[in-house]
């Protein structure tokens, strides 16, 4: 058996602000042997990601490391004195981080960033140092690196700054990498690249990695040895083997069992939400589809003394669908690939150039002004972003009211806050949240009221856009619970813009995608995802990792 | 309540409506959380304190000098049998310290003096001639022999000034503590001794200590001032303790009436600006990058040049030499708006541009909210907090500023009390030996310490209310 | 980019006629020649012949806009507005009240200001960017908690103390240098010093706390975390990374006061007798002479805009990310 290269001993990290203290790790402990990857999983706020900076001791200043000891290769981090632990980082323990976008320094050349750290440690010269430079890059598979290596970090793309990151964590061959959720923030094309990269750097360089993140997919796929944490405390350690045929603690169950997947198709993905079965389907007599048609939004580009417009960047160029009522379309694309202007551009909320909607026999874009208000009611939209949705100066009560008074859905007053109490109800709220802030609420509490607001005017169809991509895997479930009970019990229909493979899965009767403004193929989801015909669906769905959840036995 | 028929100057009438609105909004904000907390921010912060402290003397004294009136003649013709009044306009703070103001010399004098500064021949008793440094009028007037007794006065009426703090702040903490008693259903002992807590959430004890020393200061100084000129006296012997105490009205007024009259044009075309966009944008952008490109100094001179070419010419339209200063002083608080107002409008135009692609922005649209609603209820509140900082960021800068434009004779009328002013005079007696220096030193100090304790303020208040601050 | 600064250039127009109908506005239209005539004049009893004189010299007798006494082309060019304020777009700024050549005054005067003002700024920004160093390298410290205070303590100090309170001690009690005055060449230097030194204590609380904010608001960078899990030392992080990017907003804030440096500081330039452009418009206002104000102002504009186009320029030269179009 592989030597212990990393041994953490019940280390304690707190917060302290003036007013109080947070203990964001309480009491961990976890070795890593040479070469192995050690993947430390958990949601939001479980801690993982202190423990991280914990190890290479570049905790923000807020945080103090309290008790416990860290040892790599037999000396023990806690105690050297800043100036040793200098000459670790970088060269014996490396880390890479979550935001490619805002990792490099944005006005040093990538090139000289890694030849940095090679002269830093290896005390090579410039010279040297660029040589092993164009090295590095070429073997984290940049094209062209000598042009590369002159270029700023935001003529990089995701993908490629996320390498070049790489390629600096690795300059000095580490005995340890961090990889704080390398690829969270990245298209999922790209992050089965950069996955792959670390893997096959790994056998080449001998090193073992502490990889973090909240995708257990992606555990399944590069773990040798998982640790799932939960608020500051590893409740299950693992080997890869253990926790996906049978794991030992129901924390770990539980996260299994929110995650969406095509065999959970038509049952609640957490049984104590809504009992095991959907509530009898309203009657949709309603027999209004939404058509979309070669629908095209472009944006000008201006250039030249007088600003002419020289050229369209086509964020949507020529889209088709149909939304028949009381179904689940998805439209599943990469970033950029112009997903959310269609749903933004259905609702007018940007104008689009070409193309046209119809919905009741309207045309939404020619239609008027008290047209358009009766329209409103029918289309409502959900947002990614549960913090920026909601104005943080109103009550919930009057934001959810506010659709209902525009609309004049409810004149009087006193129904109208009656209104209010039995959306809160429906959506799983108490009744005085209608008295208190946003701020008062967590994420997926949040999104609850977001689709209490959209509920409120009784719209037939909600565009609901990545409503979930901010929410932790277990909130999730709860939001796709939640949005699956009141189509089965009032037949809306969603348009639920997604880039998430498993989401589209479980949730969608019907899936688009998109590519680069363009809507590549559609039809039923098991159609499409068991059987696809386009070059682009078919490498997008090979790159999702393929996780089957274990199942308890009852 | 005046004694005497009450005079309404325009600036006078903006600064309590000033002092309305704000006593509303803090009403206001006291019922809603989201704006309660961040001033509870500032109260729990010991510089929050220290300065709000300080500051409210300082407005407190401008607004008793913000209360004009005629005063009652006292002597009034013999044949009427109606109440007359003066034609001057005096302060319910000039009232109060009614003894520094009558109390003028000659001429200098210096602090605690009892002898003008300049020799003077004076026909003795036996008829002689000497050249002598007469007695003051009024400085040290009681003392027989000022030489040998004045110290022991000056620490004797210190120690009185100080028994009379003491005694003041003792009874003011022991009500604060019967109040804290009675509201929070704690012993009296209890409560008092939370008054000197280091470590509660609003710093009691910087609180109570702030409060002491303050009342020291103004208990020692009114007491030395009932007999002495504490800060000498300038060139026609008046008070310089008198004038610089009159200047702080002129320094608040300018601080606060200069914002407070530019806030609305800011917000209004700033927010119109970034919310409709389009030509509406460009011709606003167009109106404040030409008001800005214009030297600010110069756009001051040039308009107070005209104001004085108007003014010349309609002399007949001011009913008196205060209101003409009034006018003078309003049309540089409006000036001084006009050159400031357009960083404000840019930055809410920014912040417009924003908030309206942020989501619940959105939402309210795709309900079909009118773009007038969804202004007054989604966007101005939401940049209310860069209003606020602005106003207290201002009011220092506009101090300093007023001192400045008062020396190139560009500032406030010149018959007004104002730090400027007194600056402006007293350079020119730095020539002399020996030097003339507290005039100077006064108006410097009373300025200092109000810039510095504004300064601290807008500090804390940004910090609570910047959401990009973290917390 | 040749496209782009044409651009600017000519969005300029616009703004410069706008400067111009506000000067326009403010010493014609809101007061009258007749007015300004009588207020220059000053008694009481002044006769209609004196103030025609007055106007005629200087060339305020004609009408604002038309002239119907005269001729074609002439009823528009023989108008206040055409002499005095079209004249401005050409650099034409006529004479003074009392009669000199503007134009002439302005180009011997510019460089007593810049000599002044250019060293000022300089030293200024050296001195403040070090200090703001230095309590960023010991931020959340005792150092940086003081350093923050007495930095608002010096920016509380109004301007006219520090000339004052230096004119004192350096000129009169300590008799090191000469309290005003002015002389070009080499020898004027000491002349320089307490000035320069005096503009550079004035700024350097305000401007020590602002490059500090900069400073530490850019330390809270991801990218800066990046550089110190490469090992590097706290130093080199500083001045190789933080240093780098905190002087681009630095820079590009000085770069839009740059052409307005040539007007010279007003305050300074009168107490230190440094016949210099600041000290030319405050004799100007003091004199009450309408056409040198006049004149500054519309420079002073064509400076801020010359300075908002460099301004934009200087982000394309030191921010790799910014291209103009």
């Amino acid at each position: 058996m592989a030597r212990t290269l990393l041994q953490v001993r019940q280390l304690t990290t707190e917060f302290r602000t003036s007013r109080r203290t947070l203990t964001a790790v309480n009491g961990i402990s976890f070795e890593i042997r040479e070469g192995q990857t050690f993947a430390l999983v958990g949601e939001s706020g479980s801690g993982k990601s202190v423990t991280a900076l914990s190890v290479i001791r570049l905790l923000p200043e807020a945080a103090r490391l309290v008790s416990g000891s860290i040892h790599f290769e037999g000396r023990d981090l806690l105690a050297l004195p800043e100036r040793e632990m200098r000459d670790i980082r970088g060269s014996g323990i490396s880390m890479i981080f979550q935001e490619p976008m805002t990792s490099l320094n944005p006005v040093v050349k990538v090139g000289r960033q890694i030849t940095e750290v090679l002269m830093r440690h290896q005390s090579m010269s410039a010279k040297q140092a660029r040589e092993r430079a164009l090295d590095l890059l070429d073997a984290v598979r940049i094209p062209q690196p000598s042009y590369t290596i002159d270029t700023y970090a935001h003529e990089l793309s995701g993908g490629m700054k996320q390498r070049v990151m790489i390629a600096i964590a690795l300059a000095c061959k580490p005995r340890l990498l961090i990889a704080d959720e390398p690829t969270t923030a990245l298209d999922v094309t790209i992050q089965a690249q950069v996955l792959d990269l670390i893997n096959d750097l790994q056998e080449q360089f001998g090193m073992a990695i502490l990889f973090i993140t909240h995708d257990l997919a992606v555990v399944k796929q590069v773990a040798d040895h998982v640790a799932v944490m939960k608020e500051g405390v590893i409740v299950e350690q693992s080997s890869n083997e253990v926790f996906f045929s049978a794991p030992q603690h129901d924390y770990s169950w539980d996260l299994f069992a929110a995650l969406p997947a095509m065999e959970k198709r038509g049952k609640p993905l957490l049984e104590r939400n809504h009992g095991s079965h959907w509530p009898t389907a309203a009657n949709t007599t309603q027999d209004d589809t939404l058509q979309v048609r070669d629908l095209a939004v472009y944006f000008p580009i201006r250039k030249g003394l007088f600003k002419r417009t020289v050229g369209h960047v086509k964020a949507v160029d020529g889209v088709s669908l149909e939304i028949p009522p009381g179904k689940t379309v998805a439209l599943v694309g990469e970033s950029g690939s112009g997903k959310t202007t269609v749903g933004k551009s259905i609702l007018r909320l940007i104008q689009p150039t070409l193309g046209e909607v119809t919905y009741q026999g309207m045309r939404l874009h020619e239609i008027d002004r008290s047209q358009l208000l009766e329209q409103r009611a029918n289309l409502q939209i959900v947002f990614q972003d549960p913090y920026s949705s909601m104005n943080p100066r109103m009550l919930v009560g009057q934001i959810i009211e506010e659709g209902i008074k525009a609309l004049n859905v409810i004149v009087d007053a006193e129904a109208r806050r009656l209104r209010v109490l039995e959306l809160l109800k429906q959506v799983g709220l108490d009744k005085d949240a209608h008295l208190r802030y946003p701020h008062e609420f967590s994420g997926g509490q949040r999104q609850r009221i977001c689709i209490a607001r959209a509920l409120a005017v009784n719209p037939k169809i909600i565009i609901c856009d990545e409503p979930t991509s901010a929410l932790d895997v277990s909130v999730q479930a709860q939001i796709l619970d939640l949005l699956n009970h009141l189509q089965a019990r009032y037949g809306i229909s969603y348009l639920f813009i997604t880039h998430n493979m498993s989401v589209v899965a479980y949730f969608a009767d019907r899936v688009a995608v998109m590519y680069q403004g363009r809507i590549v193929e559609q039809g039923e989801v098991e159609q499409v995802l068991g059987n696809p015909q386009h070059e682009y669906t078919k490498r997008l769905l090979s790159a999702v990792p393929r996780l089957v959840p274990p199942v308890r036995a009852a | 309540m005046l004694p005497g028929k009450p005079v309404f100057l325009l600036t006078d009438i903006l600064i309590f409506v000033l002092v309305l609105g704000i006593v509303s909004f803090f009403a206001y904000a006291m019922r809603k959380p989201h704006l309660r907390q961040p001033w509870g921010q500032v109260v729990r912060s010991r510089a929050g304190v220290i300065s709000m402290i300080v500051l409210a003397v300082y407005v407190a004294i401008a607004l008793l000098d913000s209360l004009h009136f005629h005063p009652v003649l006292e002597n009034p013709a013999a044949d009427s049998t109606e109440v007359q009044y003066s034609g001057e306009v005096i302060s319910v703070f000039d009232q109060l310290v009614s003894g520094l103001r009558a109390s003028t010399e000659k001429t200098y004098s210096a602090p605690f003096s009892a002898h003008l500064y300049a020799k003077e021949t004076v026909q003795q008793a036996d008829g002689t001639r000497v050249r002598v440094y007469p007695r003051l009028a009024w400085g040290a007037a009681h003392l027989e022999e000022p030489h040998t007794q004045k110290t022991a006065d000056i620490l004797g009426l210190a120690l009185t000034g100080a028994l009379k703090a003491i005694l003041v702040w003792a009874v003011l903490l022991v009500l604060w503590a019967l109040y804290l008693s009675a509201r929070t259903a704690r012993a009296f002992p209890v409560a008092f001794r939370t008054l000197f807590d280091g470590h509660s959430e609003v710093p009691w004890r910087t609180v109570s200590m702030t409060l002491g020393v303050v009342l020291l200061v103004l208990m020692v100084g009114a007491e030395w001032a009932s007999k002495y000129h504490v800060l000498g006296t300038d060139k026609v012997g008046e008070d310089v303790l008198y004038q610089a105490l009159k200047s702080i009205r002129t320094g608040v007024v300018i601080g606060t009436l200069t914002t407070l009259l530019m806030v609305p044009f800011a917000i209004v075309l700033g927010i119109m600006a970034g919310f409709f966009r389009g030509w509406i944008d460009d011709v606003i952008q167009y109106l404040y990058t030409t008001l800005n490109s214009v030297p600010g100094v110069l756009l001051i001179a040039a308009a107070v040049l005209m104001l004085n070419v108007y003014m010349s010419k309609h002399a007949e339209a001011f009913a008196s030499l205060t209101q003409r200063a009034d006018m003078r002083l309003l049309f540089l608080c409006l000036i001084l708006g006009l050159t400031s107002w357009t960083g404000l409008c840019r930055l809410l135009r920014a912040e417009t541009l924003k908030l309206r692609a942020v989501d619940f922005v959105q939402a309210a649209t795709a309900f079909g909210v009118g773009p007038m609603q969804t202004i007054f209820r989604h966007i101005l509140p939401n940049v209310m907090h860069i209003v606020l900082i602005t106003l207290v960021l201002d009011f220092s800068g506009l101090v300093l500023a007023e001192a400045v434009l008062s020396y190139i004779n560009i500032g406030v009328d010149p018959t007004m009390n104002s730090w400027g002013n007194m600056i402006n005079s007293a350079r020119l007696e730095m020539a002399r030996e020996p030097i003339v220096w507290w005039s100077l030193a006064a108006s410097l100090f009373f300025m200092f310490t109000l810039v510095l304790f504004a300064n601290l303020f807008a500090d804390v208040v940004r910090d609570a209310l910047d959401p990009r601050v973290s917390r | 980019m040749i496209a782009y600064i044409v651009r600017r250039a000519l969005y300029a127009i616009p703004i410069l006629i706008g400067v111009n109908i506000i000067t326009f506005l403010l010493f014609f239209v809101v007061n009258t020649p007749d007015d300004m005539a009588r207020m220059f004049l000053g008694q009481k009893h002044v006769t209609e012949v004196q103030i025609e004189d007055w106007k005629t010299e200087r060339g305020y007798h004609n009408p604002l806009f038309y002239n119907a006494g005269a001729e074609g082309l002439d009823s528009f060019k023989e108008t206040i507005f055409y002499t005095k304020s079209l004249r401005l777009f050409v650099f034409d700024f006529g004479r003074s009240d009392s009669g000199r050549d503007i134009s002439f005054d302005i180009s011997q005067r510019m460089w007593p200001s810049l000599a002044i003002a250019v060293p000022q700024l300089l030293i200024g920004l050296l001195v403040a960017i070090t200090f703001a160093l230095l309590i960023a390298f010991f931020r959340a410290t005792y150092i940086d908690y003081w350093a923050v205070v007495i930095c608002v303590a010096l920016m509380s100090i109004s301007s006219l103390f520090y000339i004052i309170g230096g004119q004192f001690v350096m000129g009169k009690l300590l008799r090191v240098v000469p309290i005003s005055g002015f002389e070009s060449g080499i020898f004027g230097i000491k002349f320089l010093i307490l000035p320069v030194l005096i503009g550079v204590v004035g700024g350097i609380g305000s401007s020590t706390r602002w490059y500090r904010t900069i400073f530490l608001e850019e330390m809270n960078k991801d990218y800066v975390r990046t550089v110190r899990a490469k090992g590097i030392a706290e130093q080199t992080v500083l001045f190789r990374h933080v240093l780098r990017n905190a002087l681009i907003p630095i820079l590009t804030g000085v770069v839009v006061i740059l052409p307005l440096l040539f007007m010279g500081s007003l305050i300074t330039e009168s107490f230190f007798g440094i016949p210099g452009l600041g000290s030319y418009t405050i004799d100007a206002i003091n004199r009450q002479d309408f056409a040198i104000v006049r004149s500054m102002v519309f420079l002073g504009a064509v400076l801020y805009i010359i300075g908002l186009l460099l301004t934009d320029i200087s982000y394309t030269v030191v921010d790799p990310r910014v291209r103009l179009s």
